[in-house]
């Protein structure tokens, strides 16, 4: 049987070492938007509507990010069984799970103005949906499962399916729809509008980073702390 | 070689897994009793309405059988989990994953027959014709049923050992099972309108695609998860 | 269309309350965890 190593105890993450970097993601964001606002006029079609793209689309790409990183580290998780693997995966689901429902609401504020309802079963908007469902299930695992172990290998095995299921449901989704319906237009995005778009991405890409960042030195100060009382349990056992 | 033993194992799990059903039998009377109560139910939502039944009875058919299936993946392991008998199962030679194609050959019998009931009931209830097409519709049960058994045994696996079982094996199964429930719907739906598109065909391929898909990677992790 | 400009400042809105909100869980999930470690420590080294 493999098993977490259980002599290795984790090292909490010095203290403020990524604060820096996220207030520079942030003001780096402020001024990302502020730019993009500013220096593109309105859209000939949609008017300031398509302002919203600019933080739409960076989110909705970025949520692709966050289920990367999840399949990547849980990956590693089963073949190197570093609890570090696991905690980063589950703190990049957790963010992108936010960021999924985060695109699925701007998706609406988009859809109501532009095609006159909250909701339309594109192949986007319910992939996206659905990739949501999966990482909420991905993070009420986490939850109901107590034993550190058995959390990561199982949650892993969760997040590799999950992300493995995303393009499949997209296609499944796509052919659904154009059998019967025909496809809602996608949003083109006009050229004088790429480095906005391009700046924001960037931004967004950045402030993923950090909170991912962030969310694993909390995960991991919190599971230092289990392995120094662990720790001292045993050695007070042996003494 | 290797293969014929694991084989042997696979066949033995599934075995005793029937077994064990057959003789209590009460699972599968009151699995099948609640899949036709729902069918029911779907009735009663989708009105007197004959020509609104005959559309809906697709869905219904498939959202029934997965409703009450869900029952039937938890109760795979519960009766091991009860009984002890998982740890000592896991002691014997062999890999893992021939206790997974048992549990899996099991689950299947298990649902087929549940489909079977739930097909003729909703033929009934929803004033649909045999199709002309039934051994195709066949086909489409075949398929659907795998990709359900496959990642229902499969998550059952690591939610029958959690806390809230009863919550978790539907939310993390039935996200995932939205590509093949998608597929197994549009392809009855076609053979029962007379397959006039010719896209049943199209959405069995996909469907044996997904199938292939999930087997293969659920074979993969098996492993990680029954030893966790 | 001028209503367009609500549902766009909407957006932006939902954008910034989901980074501060989710910000200030963060700070406060590292605050317990620091907590609990310093805890964890104290009692370490008392034992």
């Amino acid at each position: 049987m493999t098993s977490v190593n259980a002599q290795t105890t984790l090292q909490a993450p010095a203290q403020g070492r990524s604060t820096g970097f996220g207030w520079f993601a942030v003001l780096f964001l402020i001024a990302a938007q502020v730019t993009a606002i500013v220096i593109s006029p309105p859209d000939r079609d949609m008017g300031d509507l398509q302002k919203i793209m600019y933080v739409h689309f960076p989110v909705a790409l970025n949520t692709f990010t966050c289920f990367f990183v999840v399949l990547l580290f849980s990956v590693r998780f089963l073949w190197q069984r570093r609890e570090q693997d696991d905690l980063l995966a589950a703190s990049a689901a957790e963010v992108g799970t936010i960021m999924t429902g985060l695109t699925l609401a701007l998706g609406m504020l988009w859809g109501r103005p532009a095609w006159g309802v909250w909701w339309v079963w594109d192949p986007r908007l319910t992939s996206t949906l659905v990739l949501f469902l999966i990482f909420a299930g991905y993070l009420a695992l986490r939850e109901f499962v107590e034993d550190p172990e058995r959390r990561g290998v199982w949650s892993a095995a969760v997040g590799i399916l999950g992300a493995l299921n995303v393009p499949i449901v997209y296609m499944s989704v796509r052919w659904w729809r154009t059998l019967h319906q025909v496809q809602s237009s996608p949003s083109t995005v006009d050229p004088s509008y790429v480095i906005g778009i391009r700046l924001n991405l960037t931004a967004v890409l950045l402030l993923t980073i950090f909170l991912i960042w962030r969310r694993y030195e909390a995960a991991l100060t919190e599971r230092a702390a289990e392995h120094v009382l662990q720790t001292a349990a045993l050695g007070g056992a042996n003494a | 070689m290797a293969f014929r033993d694991e084989w042997a194992r696979a066949r033995a799990v599934a075995w005793k897994d029937l077994t064990t059903e057959r003789r209590s039998k009460a699972g599968f009377n009151s699995v099948a009793a609640l899949a036709v109560t729902i069918l029911v139910l779907f009735g009663f939502a989708l009105g007197p309405d004959t020509e609104a039944a005959r559309a809906a009875a697709p869905g219904a058919l498939w959202l029934s059988a997965l409703f009450a299936g869900v029952l039937a993946f938890n109760r795979s392991y519960q009766v091991e989990l009860d009984g002890g008998a998982l740890e000592p199962l896991l002691l014997y030679p062999g890999a893992r994953r021939s206790l997974f194609a048992g549990k899996l050959m099991a689950n299947f019998v298990f649902v087929a027959l549940l489909m079977a009931i739930v097909i003729v009931v909703s033929l009934v209830l929803f004033h649909v014709a045999v199709p002309a097409a039934w051994p195709m519709l066949l086909l489409v049960v075949l398929f659907g049923t795998i990709g359900l058994v496959t990642l229902g045994t499969f998550y059952a696996a690591m939610a029958s050992r959690s806390r809230a079982r009863e919550v978790l094996l539907p939310l993390l199964l039935f996200p995932m099972l939205v590509p093949v429930l998608l597929a197994a719907m549009q392809a009855t739906k076609a053979i029962l309108d007379g397959d006039i598109m010719h896209e049943a065909g199209a959405w069995i391929s996909l469907l044996v695609a997904f199938d292939l898909i999930f087997l293969i990677a659920t074979f993969f992790t098996f492993d990680y998860v029954i030893e966790a | 269309m001028p209503e367009n400009i609500y549902f766009v400042t909407a957006a932006y809105v939902a954008t910034w309350l989901v980074i501060i909100g989710y910000l200030l869980r963060l700070r406060a999930l590292m605050a317990r965890a620091r907590e609990s470690l310093a805890h964890a420590n104290a009692s370490g080294a008392a034992s």
